[in-house]
């Protein structure tokens, strides 16, 4: 009796474990993210405009009654579009501290830019009127009453996230799911299936280095390198830029990221070789996908296009796409002469990849260069000349970017 | 016991409870009144005679000057519902108590100057949100300072309560229409709690007129007698940068909305009132109650613990108490306290996605 007694409370546990297994595994969010769990509704961090209020309270935010000035959409203390984006009255200079993804993802703790209003005045930024203009009628957006801002961040959900392997959290929502009140809603990032490791399916996303290191990863400095750890961020940036956006100056939209006509940074698969600097593999060449923030700030930068200033473990300065600058973007994941040790082992110099092993163009000289010294092979690493370049960078490789010279296929 | 004697205590309990708890008074007149102010070899108003030969004050009749009992008995069946206590009450009628704006403060509640121990305001000179009309020096009785109950109270203590909704026949629900300028559309309608909610459920409690009108002021409803007062807190036109009207009776709101119904919608989080999580509205919560539909309250005849999106509105006296309450701006919950206090937050009642 005691025998069958045991037996029968295994079979029980069992059964209330694969229940629980299967609750979890068919998307039933059991607890959805709450207010109070916010980065806005904590106690101790929480909003604080007004004294004698708790911190976390509406009423920071809210004026239920206000006479004084006003009335706000949403009875806000401020307007929140116009001139004065409400939320940039807190987040500004010496009040909220906010740090950039290269500081907090990227370890690159020299990165001094410490608030919101600061990044978007940065050489390159997410223009907020741009932003209110791209959602006014779409997901419930109005360019009159909406913050452009809550296209990304739900005040009312978003986390904090200090990218610590031990305080994470969740701070946006799909710019789709807005004024959906159901749990699975509010936050997006905060569930497996919405992180980089899911949307990277059978393809691989590598995490970079962080800062300095060779042994902890973007985006917390954890281990971790299959992004599982890090927002599906791009289904999240995709929300807004896989439509055509040039007319807010984006010439290369839409971007295509998809396995079946992307980017080859993306899910197409790249062709031929590669020559990759650690922690990406050569081996791997042709199953990575990258995330948007492996190599773009979301706020803003000192950077053009939003181009971190840290990447895959050092920082980098670039502010023009003028010759070769683009370049010290590649270098930071693929290897430039100095890499290879080819030739006079020239930084941002790209001989070596574009004339040896992952050469694209076996042809004529012509084709790219408007002089050289003759006689030599093209693969000579002895030789060094000068060639001079007909083309910067950007002629050939750009999001969407196809082979303008010899139709050899994608070229970003 | 037999079916007629069964009938008989029916309807002799029905009436005695009725005549108990009904706004109109009864018993004898003494218990009020005085022919001479003077009874006994002394005078029974020292301060001099009242009008109506009444023997107290409206303070008077409805202070406990000497604890925190919020119900009182007059004479021998007359209960008297306490407004200002000695010490504070440890659980207040559904106007609240003015001890603690007398105690505690101007923030905590309505600065009634014929209550013993309240002074004014010494931060608001006027009504918050006060009706650009109310400008006159007659209207400064009551539009900048409150000079007596009579602001907001017309006492018919004498008046036929017996309907279920007490109108104008009965006095207005719980006296509510101006003594100074009221009318007959200015008056409030409702349904009066036996005990004032001195108990108080889901299914025990007092029923308010809700608007059908959301720009009325003069319409029998609870918040829009609150805007007699306090128009501007709520209600405005704005014209937006396309030159699009955007009326106060939709999203986004300007200010928060009164008078008007919980969406029927169940992708809104208000559809789920006081049911957090749930699949449809749960039932009436008295720490945050809603008005009924006008013509849904005219053929109530008692409480309902029922609320219906669509139908039932939020009101002034879903956030706060009339008289007073211990927390700042009236409100029925410690608002400005929480998150930090740990409690429950009276807001996600109808914001249920929120907390």
């Amino acid at each position: 009796m005691v025998v069958v007694y045991v037996i029968r409370q295994k079979i029980r546990l069992f059964v209330l474990v694969v229940a629980a297994v299967l609750v979890l595994a068919s998307g039933l969010w059991a607890f959805p993210p709450k207010y109070t769990e916010s980065a806005h509704g904590n106690t101790s961090y929480g909003v604080n405009r007004v004294s004698g209020v708790s911190v976390g309270n509406c009423r920071h935010c809210h004026e239920q009654h206000k006479t004084d000035s006003g009335p706000y959409p949403y009875a806000l203390f401020d307007d929140p579009v116009g001139t004065d984006w409400l939320c940039l009255d807190c987040h500004t200079e010496g009040k909220v501290e906010n740090r950039s993804y290269s500081y907090r993802a990227g370890g690159y703790v020299l990165d001094s830019v410490n608030d919101i209003e600061e990044m978007f005045n940065l050489t390159s930024h997410h223009k907020l009127s741009d932003i209110l203009s791209f959602i006014d009628d779409k997901w419930g957006f109005s360019d009159q009453y909406s913050s452009p801002c809550v296209a990304c961040h739900d005040p009312h959900y978003a986390q904090k996230d200090r990218k610590t392997s031990s305080s994470r959290g969740w701070m946006l929502r799909l710019p789709s799911k807005h004024g959906s009140i159901a749990g699975s809603d509010r936050l997006w990032g905060d569930e497996s299936g919405e992180r980089l490791s899911s949307y990277a399916g059978s393809k691989q996303y590598q995490a970079p280095y962080r800062y300095g290191s060779t042994s902890y990863y973007e985006p917390d400095g954890s281990t971790t390198t299959d992004g599982s750890n890090l927002t599906d961020m791009n289904t999240f940036c995709l929300s807004c830029h896989s439509s055509d956006m040039s007319s807010y100056g984006l010439s290369h939209t839409p971007i295509d990221w998809s396995e079946s006509s992307g980017d080859k940074h993306g899910l197409y698969p790249a062709d031929g070789s590669a020559n990759l600097k650690a922690p990406y593999s050569d081996s791997n060449t042709g199953n990575y996908v990258l995330a948007c923030t492996d190599c773009h700030e979301p706020h803003g930068s000192s950077n053009i296009f939003l181009i971190r200033k840290e990447i895959n473990g050092s920082s980098l300065t670039v502010t023009s796409f003028t010759g070769r600058n683009m370049g010290v973007i590649c270098r930071k994941c693929h290897i430039d002469d100095q890499a290879a040790g080819f030739g006079d082992d020239r930084a941002n110099h790209w001989r070596y990849v574009h004339h040896c092993n992952d050469a694209p163009f076996w042809g004529k000289c012509t084709d790219c260069h408007s002089e050289w010294s003759s006689g030599r092979g093209i693969c000579d690493a002895s030789y060094n000349g000068t060639a001079t370049l007909k083309w910067d960078c950007d002629y050939c490789h750009y999001h969407g970017g196809e082979d303008p010279i010899r139709n050899a296929g994608k070229t970003f | 016991m037999s079916g007629v004697s069964k009938v008989f205590w029916g309807i002799f309990l029905s009436l005695f409870i009725s005549f108990c708890v009904k706004a109109k008074v009864s018993g004898p007149c003494a218990n009020c009144h005085t022919m001479h102010n003077y009874q006994g070899g002394e005078l029974v108003s020292a301060n001099g005679t009242r009008p109506f030969l009444l023997k107290d004050s409206c303070a008077g009749c409805h202070t406990n000057s000497s604890g925190s009992e919020v119900i009182v008995t007059m004479g021998e069946v007359t209960k008297v519902p306490i407004v200002n206590t000695a010490s504070e009450p440890l659980t207040s009628l559904a106007g609240g108590n003015f001890y603690w704006v007398r105690e505690q403060g101007d923030r905590k509640g309505h600065n009634c100057l014929s209550i013993p121990g309240i002074s004014e305001d010494q931060t608001l000179t006027e009504a918050p949100g006060k009706p650009t009309s109310a400008s006159g020096t007659s209207c400064a009785g009551c539009h900048d300072r409150i000079s007596g109950c009579e602001s907001c109270h017309s006492p018919h203590h004498h008046a036929d309560d017996s309907a279920p909704v007490v109108g104008e026949e009965g006095g207005w629900y719980r006296f509510l229409n101006s003594s100074y300028h009221g009318t007959n559309s200015t008056g409030v309608k409702g349904i009066e709690d036996d005990d004032w909610e001195y108990t108080v459920s889901s299914s025990d409690h007092n029923e308010y007129n809700g608007c059908n009108n959301p720009y009325g002021n003069e319409d029998n409803s609870m918040s829009n007698y609150c805007a007699g007062c306090h128009q501007q807190f709520h209600g405005i036109n704005y014209t937006d940068t396309d030159g699009n009207v955007v009326y106060d009776n939709q999203s986004p709101w300007f200010r928060h909305p009164t008078h008007l119904a919980l969406p029927d919608d169940p992708d809104k989080e208000y559809y789920y009132y006081n049911n957090p999580g749930g699949s449809g509205p749960g039932s009436y919560n008295p720490l945050v109650p809603v008005a009924r539909d006008p013509d849904e309250l005219s053929t109530m005849t008692g409480p309902s613990s029922v609320v219906t999106p669509g139908k039932d509105q939020v009101m002034c006296l879903s956030c706060h108490r009339a008289h007073a309450s211990p927390y700042d701006h009236l409100l029925r919950w410690d608002y400005d306290g929480w998150p930090g206090n740990g409690e429950a937050n009276g807001c996600s009642v109808c914001h249920t996605a929120k907390d």
